[in-house]
């Protein structure tokens, strides 16, 4: 038993380390003096100057935090209902589809998400003039599309899981369904909630591949600009760019943590 | 014990002019294939406290939820004050309903989980305030108004759920296991709690409950059902005293059974040969039976009496070896083994602390019981 | 679907002397449900299924130079309907060797890195899930905390690592067990690497999930019967274990298949990865029916690894 808890032991410290080896030379390179990111050349925080100065980064950031804001809104509204829906409701004939169209973008390879949306707007513009042009709203809807796929996984789980005679105590007190979702269902589902929004504004932060396909000239998103950025080779303001990300990241799931450790105790 | 509920003696269920206050009437629900519920018909009158009594899966939760409203009768007919509840949404009811997990809202205050129903309702704010307050009085939670659910102990939660669900003065409450979730000694506590509670309210209880104690000391009227059917309906002390089947019998409390056939139909007494006995059984009054009829007895073994000497003059006695002994406390249980074979179970109240004299393994005895101590059930 | 029900009884209300406000009410009830199920149902037609059928038919039509560069697939001519359907793309995936080696290469690199994480994973999910249960979620935060930081800056950071002067050559110089920089960056190697690191936290969460729920009474109930620790996790956890372990095999070789930023920043010019060609197809080449056709094909590829996903997440689901 000693040796294997030693060998489990060694295996989960060493993946620990893989995990997070990379991201925190990401850190430690980003105060490099040197221009050779991976060359130690004293203490700087002259990259983290430079990115400010970087309209096009600037730009970037601010063009994805508003689609992240508005289509991971939309992808817990999306997924927020179609969960109710297949939780709550019974039978009904277009069930089995939707059950499959709300899972199904968790395993389909990105490249296929992008391609087919922008098809599809190509298409309808053809026919009905609308999106006109590409760019902030159609990586929006990509976005809440694919991202209400991981808010529903998370928003069924915490639906499974809820006590379902609270909801039927609501309407034996007399209220209405839909007094009933917003008085107690969604209340009670709150944290889950929070935690699917985050999830998707993460994911839509995070997405390369397929804003790249459902963008247009107008818009570049950060994970693009980054993209092109680095496929030249190693930068250290990406570096920079990156600490900024992982601290804000790390402070984030900190509160939340503490949030929910809070609200976990009051439940 | 029980009937004080009913602000007299008085039986309105035995009473053919009274009106029930909720009739079910041949009310069916089906799963698919599956027949949850079977043909019940039951009239509950104001004021009583009525139990619903059987194993888990005999119907009784699916019936509870129907008269809420959670589930659509297959068929059937569900009239409370006169009102036909078909079509009717559980949130539209004149009945409220007390969750086996009480179901507080856990996001909600005390006072606010008892203010819900009455919001609902709309009425104004003074009066809802007025109305919680004295509820958490009579419920005796005044302090823990501002709490919320997780803040309370089981006990306290379930009063809050009482409160929450009385304070829309309901026709009738229904309460789904109201002590299952409770300790041994709580529930005695509770249950005593509730029955005055309702008293003081007069609102008319349906009780579901798996507790054959808890529905003894709850009810005016207990229903048994199992396997979707009603099989008796009657007061806790018909239901002990005379069960009309084995499987009342056999489910409230224990019993000895003892099967065999008429061998004489006098005029105001039967006597029933029986092979498992290895002896005859006197039953007076109340049946009839053909000769050669197969009959079964039951006899309670609290009736049953136990003695190294002959038993004199009683008409029902045998003898037999004990087997076992429990002691249990404030009684005594022995398995005897009949010189047929078949084992009896008698009970005993230890009257003193020590016995010098107490019967022992592998003592020869007699075990006998009053001619009128047997009840004649249907097997 | 139900919306027409709806339509239906709403055309009746509006006969006259129509019912009562209760009657009416129930109605709008009764077409609330009908709203709040055509959300996401219409929602996801429209943005998830219906884009399928059109890179379908897009699949199937031919190249041009036009925008959109792709000529319809029918044409309403006079009174007579011209379809043409164009399996040519298909054809000329079978024909040049590129696409079946990509195809290939991608199944066998996902494959590769999915054995890996495999058994990376395992040990780190049954490690935190045999932990006292105040450490264990702390350490599934560690599990996952990585998987929220920028999956795109956490590929770039093992350029940093991986390249000729990078972190890991200029340690093995430093310490001399090496004495020229080894070349890891756009080769093979690199890919499997960033996926097996990208994809990770993806093979511990259901494997985690799948072991905690694991009765350590079985355990030692085998090692109460005579099983050696290696005979009880052989005959007892991995058997027991192995919905986990397909679900979390799937989930990391699924994506893997259609990875792009990974190839793209990792690995070599000679890296064919599935994703990649489709990029360059749409991107670089501007074949948009081309690029349609090996999205098609490489769907069909992953039905299989998606139905194994779907039963093993079900056999989860029932034993949970």
């Amino acid at each position: 038993m000693q040796g294997k808890s030693r060998f489990l032991k060694i295996t989960a410290f060493l993946g620990f380390a893989f995990l997070y080896a990379p991201i925190i030379s990401l850190v430690i390179f980003s105060f490099n003096e040197s221009k050779l990111v991976t060359v130690w050349g004293g203490f700087s925080t002259k990259w983290y100057a430079e990115l400010f100065r970087d309209p096009q980064i600037l730009e970037a950031a601010w063009v994805s935090a508003k689609i992240a804001f508005v289509s991971a809104t939309l992808a817990v509204t999306v997924g927020t209902v179609a969960s109710f829906v297949l939780i709550r409701f019974s039978k009904f004939r277009a069930k089995s589809l939707l059950s499959m169209m709300i899972t199904a973008p968790l395993v389909m390879p990105e490249v296929i998400i992008g391609l087919s949306l922008l098809l599809l707007f190509v298409a309808m513009e053809g026919l009905i003039g609308w999106p006109g042009s590409r760019g902030v709203l159609t990586i929006i809807i990509a976005h809440a599309t694919f991202g209400a796929a991981y808010a529903a996984v998370v928003i069924q789980s915490r639906l499974v899981d809820m006590d379902l005679s609270i909801e039927e105590a609501a309407q034996d007190l007399g209220a209405k369904p839909v007094r009933v979702f917003f008085d107690v269902t969604l209340p009670v589902i709150a944290p889950a909630l929070v935690s699917a929004w985050l999830l998707a504004f993460t994911l839509s932060l995070d997405d390369l591949v397929v804003a790249s396909f459902v963008s247009g000239p107008g818009a570049s998103t950060l994970p693009m600009v980054i993209f092109s950025k680095v496929r030249l080779g190693v930068s250290p303001d990406v570096n920079a760019l990156a600490t900024i990300i992982i601290g804000l990241v790390s402070l984030g799931i900190i509160v939340t943590a503490l949030h929910m450790n809070r609200s976990k105790r009051n439940l | 014990m029980s009937e004080g509920q009913l602000t007299t003696d008085a039986k309105p269920w035995a009473d053919p002019n009274a009106t029930p206050f909720l009739q079910i009437k041949n009310i069916t629900k089906k799963f698919g294939a599956f027949v949850a519920v079977e043909n019940v018909s039951l009239d509950i009158y104001k004021g009583e406290i009525f139990c619903l009594l059987g194993g888990s899966g005999c119907g009784k939760s699916t019936l509870l939820r129907m008269l809420a409203g959670f589930e659509t009768p297959t068929s059937g007919q569900i009239i409370v004050d006169g009102q036909d509840q078909a079509g009717i949404p559980p949130y539209a009811r004149p009945t409220n309903m007390m969750f086996q997990s009480y179901a507080l809202f856990p996001h909600m205050t005390v006072e606010k989980n008892i203010a819900y129903g009455l919001k609902r309702d709309g009425l104004p704010k003074n009066e809802i305030a007025t109305r919680v307050t004295e509820m958490l009085s009579l419920v005796q939670m005044d302090q823990f108004a501002a709490r919320k659910p997780h803040q309370l102990s089981g006990g306290q939660r379930q009063r809050v759920a009482l409160a929450r669900a009385l304070v829309k003065k309901p026709k009738l409450l229904m309460l789904d296991e109201p002590l299952g979730a409770l300790d041994k000694k709580l529930r005695e506590e509770t249950q005593f709690e509730l029955i005055k509670i309702q008293e003081s309210l007069g609102v008319t209880f349906v009780v579901v409950t798996h507790d054959q104690e808890e529905a003894m000391t709850l009810s005016s009227r207990i229903g048994v059902m199992t396997a979707g059917e009603i099989i008796q309906t009657g007061t806790p002390h018909e239901i002990y005293e005379y069960p009309q089947s084995r499987f009342v019998a056999d489910f409230i409390g224990s019993v000895n059974m003892f099967e065999g056939r008429v061998i004489e139909d006098g005029k105001d007494h039967v006597v029933i040969s029986s092979k498992e006995l290895g002896g005859d059984i006197y039953v007076p009054h109340g049946i009839s039976g053909v000769e050669g009829q197969k009959m079964a007895v039951a006899v309670r073994p609290e009736k049953v009496r136990i003695s190294r000497t002959d038993l004199g003059e009683m008409r029902n006695k045998v003898s037999g070896t004990i087997d076992e002994i429990a002691y249990m406390g404030n009684s005594s249980v022995f398995q005897v083994r009949l010189d047929s074979g078949k084992r009896v179970r008698v009970s005993q109240s230890n009257l003193t602390r020590d016995d010098d004299d107490a019967l022992r393994w592998d003592d020869k005895v007699w075990v006998g019981w009053a001619d009128d101590a047997g009840v004649v059930v249907a097997s | 679907m139900s919306m027409f029900a709806h339509t239906e009884t709403n055309a009746r209300s509006r006969l006259p002397g129509g019912k009562a406000l209760g009657g009416l009410l129930q109605r709008l009830g009764l077409g609330g449900r009908g709203l709040v199920i055509a959300i996401p149902t219409l929602w996801l037609l429209l943005f998830f299924l219906i884009p399928f059928l059109v890179v379908a038919k897009i699949s199937l039509s031919e190249a041009a130079i036009a925008r959109p560069p792709y000529l319809p697939i029918w044409e309403w001519d006079d009174g007579l309907l011209n379809i043409n359907l164009n399996f040519g793309n298909y054809l000329f995936l079978l024909e040049d060797p590129l696409y079946l080696s990509a195809y290939l290469e991608s199944i066998k690199i996902a494959g590769i890195s999915t054995l890996i994480a495999l058994l990376i994973g395992y040990p780190m999910a049954y490690l935190i899930a045999r932990s006292p249960e105040n450490q264990r979620n702390i350490l599934l935060m560690l599990v996952v905390l990585p998987f929220w930081t920028s999956f795109l800056l956490r590929v770039y950071a093992w350029i940093g690592f991986l390249k000729a002067n990078g972190i890991i050559n200029n340690f093995l110089l430093w310490t001399g067990i090496i004495d020229e920089p080894l070349i890891m960056l756009q080769t093979d190697f690199a890919v499997y690497v960033g996926i097996v690191y990208s994809y990770l936290p993806f093979m511990i969460l259901p494997l985690y999930a799948n072991l905690v729920k694991l009765d350590q009474s079985y355990i030692e109930a085998s090692a109460d019967l005579g099983a050696r620790p290696v005979t009880t996790f052989l005959t007892v956890t991995l058997p027991l274990s192995a919905s986990g372990i397909i679900a979390g095999c799937m989930l990391v070789f699924i994506p893997a298949v259609g990875e792009f930023v990974i190839p793209a920043l990792l690995g070599g010019p000679d890296t064919l990865m599935i994703g990649r060609v489709l990029w360059d197809e749409f991107f670089s080449n501007r074949d948009w029916p081309i690029a349609s056709a090996v999205a098609i094909v490489m769907l069909f590829v992953l039905v299989i690894p998606i139905m194994m996903l779907r039963k093993a997440q079900a056999v989860e689901e029932g034993a949970s």
